[in-house]
């Protein structure tokens, strides 16, 4: 059961292809796809405690894709971020 | 490559990666005593690698055993990691990940692993799962798409 495709814009094959190859350079998931950041912090996860991380772009998400989001904006790493904070210092 | 496999495949026991990465030690090995009779069939050496990963990790499924986890001495410093809470949120989110994926056909499972959380291109995990790469990239589109099912049918 195939659709027919009249737009102009990738396949959805493609775009599962691309989202997949982004995912797997460790780059960071886009914030409204919950599989893609399962995914992601399955991968970010594997890396973890071994010093995994095998290029920049491993690192860019550990930085910025997983711990330390510092924009505290609509990322749910940011809202993750924010339950953390509320950490009591004594 | 061969760490993250084995660590998103068989995961932590007692909160540590020690089994799956003695299972990537092993397949190290076992991909360097293979080597005097690899012969290159014009095919990725990764699905080479990751045909062995595979059976290694396999063979530690079927022979798993919980069993208590040596650890070294008692660490006598300041941790560096995480705090506690961005430990259990970061738990939480990567076994909601490993239930859902448990969820999906083994086949699919396999290919989300090594396209994600190897980093195998198409071309790649076709070779090592025996799919053509057009049979790969409709596949993988139809793991992701359960996938994301799964997770908004639980978000929801």
């Amino acid at each position: 059961m195939t659709q027919e495709r009249t737009g102009a814009g990738p396949a959805p094959e493609d775009e599962s292809d691309a989202l997949l190859d982004a995912l797997g350079r460790g780059e960071p998931p886009p914030h409204d796809d919950p599989a893609a950041r399962l995914l992601a912090a399955l991968r970010a996860d594997a890396c973890r405690d071994g010093g995994m991380v095998e290029d920049g772009m491993s690192a860019r998400t550990w930085d910025d894709g997983v711990t330390r989001t510092g924009d505290g904006g609509a990322s749910p790493v940011g809202q993750r971020r924010s339950s953390v904070s509320m950490t009591p210092s004594t | 490559m061969v760490v993250r496999y084995c660590r998103a495949r068989l995961g932590r026991v007692s909160g540590q990666y020690h089994i799956a990465d003695d299972v990537a030690q092993e397949v190290c090995i076992a991909v360097l005593s293979a080597l005097p009779r690899y012969r290159d069939m014009g095919r990725p050496f990764a699905s080479f690698v990751f045909g062995i990963a595979s059976h290694k990790v396999a063979d530690a499924l079927r022979s798993s055993v919980r069993s208590a986890v040596p650890t070294q001495d008692l660490p006598d410093g300041p941790d560096d990691g995480p705090g506690p809470e961005e430990t259990v949120v970061r738990y939480i989110e990567v076994e909601h990940a490993r239930r859902l994926l448990a969820r999906l056909p083994e086949n699919q499972r396999e290919l989300l692993l090594l396209r994600v959380v190897s980093g195998l291109s198409a071309e790649e995990t076709g070779n090592v799962l025996g799919m053509s790469p057009g049979a790969v990239r409709v596949a993988q589109h139809r793991a992701l798409a359960r996938l994301r099912q799964m997770a908004e049918l639980e978000s929801a």
